[in-house]
């Protein structure tokens, strides 16, 4: 599966005359795998052309691929189980659901309480250093650690694309790093596109994708550039 | 069990399983036990009355008729549908209960009749004897003597207690049980003429089969100005004096509104705050079908706990409470009651389908990029 935006379009208030053009005349290819990072200034589109990909948002005009299936023709509940089956999110906020422990909250995207994948999700969070927490709940855990627990949560399913918008703007420098190696291990088999400020995180990203204003400005293979 | 069972979510989140368990439940009893309260009442001064006349019409003289003869009768009436006419003094004893009052009867009779009557309304004497014929004793209905506190011995009558429409003083010599619910006094018989107009009549028994005909001839005495007392008759007077307990019935309905309009406030309220925890499903990939799936099966068990809880209370506070009081009055207490169970029932549905009809369009509205925009 790859990714195609094609004349992507997303203006918000469309019923007023001054509507705001998140993204403007969009164009983008990706391959199946590998670390991609949007970067831009604040306001810019970055999370607004995340939102597109994921099908959390529907464009104005134009048309988003995702491998054959245009987002344009398919339903909301469609769309949902897209997101279900094959992709995962981590939100700038954790959004864990407070009521829920932290084994449970990973859980939540598969909504399964097997031994096998109660095993899985405590590999993870011993990968990202909370498996202690497996038992609390959100409130009892710092920030940092709840993101932690919902990146967690966001790799339960195997997604096959992972969309981080500022995924390690509540970690430390040393957890934003360990974050960003555990992701860099799905690119082998996955796509993951990052929001960011810290360009210092997309150190190996295989694609960066500059926009502002809702433009995309530029689009670059760091990679293939340092080999030349 | 999965995370997003219903038991996680109650087992995370008792305090709340609890309180809107509460409302359920207080609203359920609250239903149950005033309709069993009105039915109570109606279940024990309906019978005291009525049940006489499901074996016999009651014609009672007047002013305008002070006699009635056996000729008026036997002209009246077709002597192939009368079994018997039987001469009666009629008084009455108080009987109350909580929401109501009635005077069951209190019967004069030639002792030729003791045995007919006897007959008749399945009567027993169930402590004592018989009061002697042309004597001032009374043998008192059981339920009668509960409600007057009275035992073998006791003395009854206005001259005890000016609110009894019992003239004179009477000794309670016997304690009769019979669903007729008639007391019996040695004196003053049918004949005695010492009786006012409204205190003498006959008892008209009808043949097998002959009920409703012999209703519709003694209806005809009205026309001749005796009061004349049928099972139709009582039924609608007494219909037109229940009207206080449909108003009952319209205060529980409006009870019901409210509470429901209360709940689904709450209800929504709390669906509200946690519209980060659906906007984050929906991003997840969880659709608004699979999102209201789950709440609808959160308030189906929630109001099902609250029906059955609040179901099996209210008849046990009725069977405490009610019943018990009721029965130890000599009134008959209600606390298995079919109506009652199904008045109950709309305070728990109806929450139900309005509290889901608005979530689920509240759930259409989430949009989960717009929950983390706003956050």
């Amino acid at each position: 599966m790859n990714y195609q935006l094609k004349e992507v379009n997303l203006i918000y208030d469309t019923d007023k005359e001054s509507g705001a053009a998140a993204l403007k005349d969009v164009n983008l290819s990706l391959n199946t795998k590998g670390l991609v990072g949007i970067l831009g200034p604040s306001g810019s589109g970055k999370s607004s052309l995340l939102y597109t990909m994921a099908g959390l948002k529907y464009p104005t005009s134009g048309q988003v691929f995702y491998g054959n299936m245009d987002f344009s023709t398919m339903a909301i509940s469609e769309l949902a189980s897209l997101r279900r089956k094959e992709f995962g999110f981590i939100f700038q906020q954790h959004f864990l659901i407070n009521y829920m422990t932290v084994l449970e909250n990973a859980l939540v995207p598969l909504n399964l309480n097997t031994r096998r994948v109660r095993r899985k999700a405590m590999i993870l969070l011993e990968r990202l250093g909370v498996e202690k927490c497996a038992n609390k709940y959100p409130h009892q855990l710092s920030g940092g650690q709840r993101q932690r627990v919902a990146i967690v949560r966001a790799l339960m399913n195997d997604p096959k694309v992972i969309f981080g918008d500022e995924p390690t703007a509540a970690l430390d420098h040393e957890s934003a790093g360990e974050v960003m190696e555990l992701l860099l291990e799905y690119t082998k088999n996955a796509l993951v596109v990052i929001v960011t400020h810290d360009e210092s995180i997309l150190g190996k990203a295989d694609t960066m994708i500059h926009i502002r204003d809702g433009l995309i400005v530029r689009v670059s293979q760091p990679g293939q550039e340092a080999a030349k | 069990m999965r995370p997003l069972s219903i038991c996680i979510f109650f087992r995370h989140n008792k305090k709340k399983l609890i309180s809107n368990v509460i409302i359920i439940v207080v609203a359920i009893c609250f239903v149950y036990i005033m309709e069993c309260f009105v039915a109570s009442i109606v279940q024990s001064i309906y019978p005291l009355d009525a049940n006489r006349f499901e074996y016999a019409s009651v014609i009672i003289s007047t002013e305008a008729v002070p006699e009635i003869s056996q000729e008026m009768i036997d002209s009246t009436l077709s002597s192939e549908n009368i079994e018997r006419t039987m001469p009666i003094s009629i008084q009455k004893i108080n009987f109350s209960v909580p929401g109501s009052s009635t005077h069951p009867a209190v019967l004069g009779i030639d002792y030729s009749d003791l045995s007919y009557l006897s007959t008749k309304y399945k009567i027993e004497l169930y402590d004592g004897r018989m009061p002697e014929e042309g004597t001032k004793e009374i043998a008192v209905d059981w339920n009668a003597a509960l409600n007057n506190n009275l035992q073998i011995g006791s003395q009854v009558g206005s001259d005890i207690d000016k609110t009894q429409p019992l003239n004179g003083t009477y000794t309670v010599v016997g304690i009769l049980k019979s669903d007729s619910h008639i007391s019996i006094v040695g004196a003053p018989g049918p004949n005695d003429s010492t009786l006012a107009n409204d205190e003498k009549g006959y008892f008209i028994f009808p043949n097998e089969g002959c009920f409703e005909a012999v209703e519709d001839e003694v209806t005809a005495f009205t026309r001749q100005g005796l009061y004349v007392w049928t099972l139709t008759l009582y039924n609608k007077a007494f219909a037109k004096n229940s009207q206080t307990f449909k108003i009952l019935d319209t205060m529980v309905i409006l009870v019901i509104v409210v509470m429901v309009i209360c709940l689904v406030c709450s209800k929504y309220a709390q669906y509200f705050s946690r519209k980060s925890e659906i906007g984050v499903l929906n991003a997840l990939g969880y659709t608004r079908r699979e999102i209201t799936a789950r709440i609808f099966r959160e308030e189906i068990i929630t109001n099902l706990i609250g029906f059955i809880v609040g179901l099996t209370l209210a008849i046990l506070l009725c069977k405490i409470i009610l019943a018990a009081y009721f029965d130890s009055i000599g009134g008959t207490g209600v606390y298995l009651y079919g109506k009652a169970a199904a008045m109950s029932l709309p305070a728990p549905l109806l929450t139900t389908i309005f509290t889901l009809i608005p979530l689920y369009r509240l759930i259409g509205r989430f949009d989960a990029i717009s929950i983390v925009e706003d956050n």
